[in-house]
């Protein structure tokens, strides 16, 4: 008889079994196309994640529906929970990136865990990554190597946009206060450094924290310069609407000029059209093409979501520019998704939006070039890898609603 | 290949940021495992760690105090410092409380030291945090760059696990178990027993402040998010407790258990169906839980259980 010992008993199934993973996994990749998605499923933004996952399966199936990627394999959207903080957007984007084998990455939500996975992971690594969401301004200037990009304007062009705004209204010395946090103090700065340089002035500045009952103190300090209008740059669920109702109790001012997160119906039902006569606001301004248009549909047919859901624009955009990033190219190698970003993305070339996935490999067939027009806007990459946003000026009108001017 | 490689990669990290917990293990070890601290406040000690050498090996930023551009070592130097110092203020004013009260006073000092940190932003840059730490030997290739950063940390580890033997199985480590054991004798042998708790509070503390730089470097950007009491106070408490409070050894080996099965638990992700994705947090958290059930009610010591 051949008795064997324990030990190689051990020995043979244990490589036997790494033989079987191996062949397995190698069988997989073959076939599977693989991108990654960092998105907060948990956390402080939990809510807001299911709708965004959604599109980003959408994206997925529509390219899996229409003959799939580089020659009929699947792309298979991994997701990786970045719970909104930089510790789990750097241990989520770590397995995305080692064990699925990602070629990209659709990602991540909050800006801190976007910061985390791409410096501390992803960019090492030679992933590219397209955030949907992160509006923070030093992605800007993040040393990226070209691998970050993001499909959501960041918060400084809106600053610099309504710095010119307010000059051209004749506004020269206003009063600042914004809310102390991400959106708040990125916003201000660069409204404050646009406004300057076309020689506004800002008389008095203050920073404030959310949710107070009152700010009659921070109101009182910000009187005191002789500005013409105060710049609120705070949510008009909280802070932003009793600054203004206190301002226009106490009198101090009575001249308002408010961002994106100021301009919602919502300010106009709580304050009333006649204290916000001669106020106006800046937002980014929801462009309704052919192409959003086509993304409603197919969305609100594949989803239960609500098709105003925020963020889901971006997140279909950035995955389908990853997909056609790899058609491009030709294949699944993070260095060819790299260097077709910009090719698919940008100008010039034929004009594909979502749902033309199949028209869009047939074009890249026949060598033509592509420019993908998504369902948030044109995404056009600048060098820093970041898109312009286009913004309105918005000022309030009867019927309780914003009426834009230009 | 190219499989089995990735694997490895993941491995690396696992042992990576499990060895950043071991070495925040063995402070906490020295806290709770032999002196019978009750430290709850781990996380405001891991951000000024990683605030403090965040400040001082970044390029200049005027968006933050600093940068200094100063080396990575001058970096977890002043992270000790820095969290040493911490823990010095905060222990003077802490220490005369016992058990639970002790308990319940550090983690709200904690988080007011997080919240400081979060609103002055002079100093930190506030909730958009510190971005672009430098991480050593980051310019070598891949794989080299994450071996080396690992054989750093493993280096560290093993220098104060030499070190904590020592001290534990002296007689400066048999006075502090037997302030643990009972307070009023020990003070009866003429020790002076408030210098001794406060020794091995700062001396703790030191470490979840480097065990806090060091991931701050692994991460290469620390905000308000980086130092969740979650992640860093409640997964260190589990890592101590499943490994076996009082031995060093089991610190580490808790650490790298629970850090692989908290991280690797995620990958489920990728497997589950999309609906049961929402839900996977709280399984992480779940199994987490019922890992330390299991250890409490089999094996109450821990993996490996104190030396007698």
């Amino acid at each position: 008889m051949n008795k064997q010992k324990p030990s190689q008993i051990l020995k043979t199934t244990f490589f036997s079994f790494l033989l079987i993973a191996l062949t397995s996994c190698t069988k997989k990749s073959d076939k599977e196309v693989s991108l990654g998605a960092l998105i907060a499923m948990t956390g402080p933004i939990e809510s807001m994640a299911p709708p965004i996952l959604d599109s980003v399966r959408l994206a997925e199936k529509e390219v899996n529906d229409n003959g799939g990627i580089l020659g009929g394999r699947k792309l298979k959207v991994t997701v990786g929970d970045s719970k909104c903080s930089a510790e789990g957007g750097a241990d989520a984007a770590k397995k995305l990136v080692n064990i699925n084998k990602v070629s990209g990455i659709v990602g991540a939500l909050c800006s801190g865990a976007s910061t985390a996975a791409s410096s501390g992971v992803a960019i090492p690594a030679g992933v590219t990554m397209i955030s949907p969401a992160s509006t923070a301004p030093t992605f800007t200037t993040l040393k990226d190597n070209d691998l970050f990009y993001r499909v959501i304007p960041s918060d400084a062009y809106q600053g610099v946009y309504l710095g010119k705004l307010v000059i051209k209204q004749g506004i020269t010395k206003v009063a600042l206060t914004y809310v102390n946090n991400d959106y708040g103090v990125g916003l201000a700065n660069s409204f404050k450094a646009s406004f300057e340089k076309e020689g506004g002035k800002v008389v008095t500045e203050s920073k404030h924290e959310d949710k107070k009952a009152s700010y009659r103190s921070e109101l009182a300090t910000l009187a005191q310069g002789g500005a013409e209008a105060l710049v609120v740059i705070a949510y008009s669920d909280s802070s932003g609407q009793t600054i203004v109702r206190q301002a226009l109790e106490t009198k101090r001012f009575e001249r308002f000029i408010g961002t994106d997160g100021m301009a919602s119906e919502k300010l106009i039902k709580r304050i009333g059209i006649q204290g916000l006569k001669k106020s106006f606001f800046s937002r980014p301004v929801a462009t309704k093409t052919s192409f959003s248009d086509a993304f409603d549909k197919n969305y609100g047919a594949f989803s239960k979501h609500k098709r105003k859901s925020i963020f889901i624009k971006e997140a279909y955009d950035a995955a389908m520019i990853l997909a056609l990033a790899i058609q491009k190219g030709g294949s699944d190698d993070r260095a060819s998704v790299k260097a077709n970003i910009r090719k698919v993305a940008n100008a010039p070339g034929v004009e594909v939006g979502p749902g033309d996935w199949a028209k869009a490999v047939k074009l890249i067939a026949e060598g033509k070039e592509i420019n993908y027009q998504g369902a948030a806007g044109a995404n056009e990459f600048d060098k820093n890898g970041d898109v312009a946003g286009v913004f309105g000026h918005f000022v309030v009108q009867m019927g309780d609603s914003f009426k834009q001017i230009k | 290949m190219d499989t089995l490689y990735g694997w490895m990669m993941y491995i690396l990290s696992l042992l990576t940021v499990g060895g950043i917990y071991a070495i925040m293990g063995l402070g906490l070890n020295l806290q709770w495992g032999i002196t019978g601290l009750f430290n709850i406040g781990v996380a405001g000690f891991f951000a000024v760690g990683g605030y403090a050498s965040a400040i001082v090996t970044t390029k200049f930023s005027p968006n933050h105090l600093g940068g200094f551009d100063l080396p990575f070592i001058v970096g977890i130097l002043f992270s000790m410092i820095f969290s040493g110092l911490m823990a010095a203020i905060i222990g003077k004013i802490c220490l005369r409380l016992r058990g639970d009260y002790l308990a319940i006073a550090t983690i709200g000092l904690a988080e007011i030291l997080r919240l400081i940190l979060k609103n002055e932003v002079w100093l930190t840059n506030g909730p958009r945090g510190i971005p672009g730490i430098p991480r050593p030997f980051e310019d070598l290739a891949q794989p080299w760059s994450e071996i080396c950063y690992l054989l750093i940390i493993l280096l560290i580890l093993a220098i104060i696990f030499y070190g904590f033997e020592k001290a534990i199985n002296s007689p400066w480590g048999r006075i502090m178990k037997a302030i643990r054991e009972n307070e009023e004798a020990a003070a009866s042998t003429g020790k002076n027993v408030e210098n001794l708790r406060l020794e091995t509070f700062v001396i703790g503390s030191i470490f979840m402040g480097l065990g806090g730089a060091l991931l701050t470097h692994s991460m290469k950007y620390i905000g308000p998010t980086a130092s969740d009491p979650l992640v860093t106070t409640f997964l260190l408490w589990v890592m101590l407790i499943v490994g076996g409070s009082g031995n060093n050894k089991g610190a580490i080996i808790g650490a790298f258990i629970i850090w692989t099965v908290w991280s690797a638990s995620e990958l489920l992700s990728g497997i589950l169906s999309y609906e049961w994705i929402n839900r996977l947090s709280y399984l992480r958290v779940f199994i987490i839980g019922f890992i330390l059930q299991v250890i409490l009610q089999n094996r109450p010591q821990g993996i490996i259980p104190e030396k007698n």
